[in-house]
């Protein structure tokens, strides 16, 4: 928040991530041959009552009993690659979290609750391909696909690894249980905020 | 392009059940408030 600016003025997470994202809209479209310019001063963007949560989300918050972790990180830099996939530290954390809990104490997944609350830039976890590619995050934050060696022009982190016919077998090899993807994480019941 | 256009587009191309919230901040406290425990991811690099 500027110096000059008090809580309450208007500012919100939201407008900053407005600003962020016409900085980054700016440098794709002087790439594509069309001046560049500073972004303008952003607006508060403010969401209303009504345009946001979920009833999933709600019954997350709501589930009574069992164990709840809430991840939460502001970095799209915290990367491994592994092979031709490129994992985050919260997404392995989350997938270690929820297999120690089944496999070690052997409790019941229904009793599981989990919640990754990214910010910053790794809310680009909750961005499509369309996003993506357009405001070219891959190149603005670094983010490289192992698959092309390229800056990503795909949300990398979102795909189940495995995919839908993966084993069940905790004890097979590339089961469900060892998929690191979003995808595969809201399988697992996680909810991913944005 | 200008900053709403840019906002609207980005909040129509979420992951499929990415859920929409006010801050951030604000949804780790109502968690916490309701029994969750916060683990914490810093940046890291191997």
């Amino acid at each position: 928040m500027p110096s000059d600016q008090q809580p309450g003025d208007g500012w919100s997470r939201r407008s900053l991530l407005g600003r962020g994202a016409v900085v980054t809209a700016s440098a794709g479209v002087a790439a594509a041959g069309v001046p560049g310019r500073a972004a303008p001063p952003a607006a508060a963007h403010n969401l209303p009552p009504g345009e946001f949560g979920s009833p999933v989300y709600t019954a997350a918050l709501d589930a009574d009993g069992g164990m709840k972790g809430i991840f939460q990180s502001p970095v799209v830099e915290a990367t491994v690659v592994a092979g031709e996939q490129l994992n985050h530290l919260l997404l392995t954390q989350l997938r270690n979290w929820l297999n120690g809990f089944q496999f070690s104490y052997e409790m019941d997944p229904k009793e599981l609750h989990t919640i990754s609350a990214t910010y910053g830039s790794a809310n680009l976890f909750t961005y499509n391909d369309h996003v993506w590619e357009t405001y070219k995050f891959g190149e603005k934050y670094d983010v490289v696909d192992p698959a092309t060696g390229e800056p990503a022009v795909r949300n990398v982190f979102w795909p189940s690894r495995f995919g839908p016919d993966a084993p069940t077998d905790p004890t097979a090899k590339d089961n469900v249980h060892q998929d690191t993807g979003i995808e595969a994480l809201q399988k697992r019941g996680t909810v991913f905020l944005t | 392009m200008d900053q709403a256009a840019v906002v609207a587009d980005i909040q129509a191309n979420l992951i499929p059940d990415a859920v929409l919230i006010p801050a951030m901040v604000g949804e780790v406290s109502r968690a916490q408030d309701r029994g969750y425990s916060l683990i914490f991811v810093p940046a890291f690099r191997p």
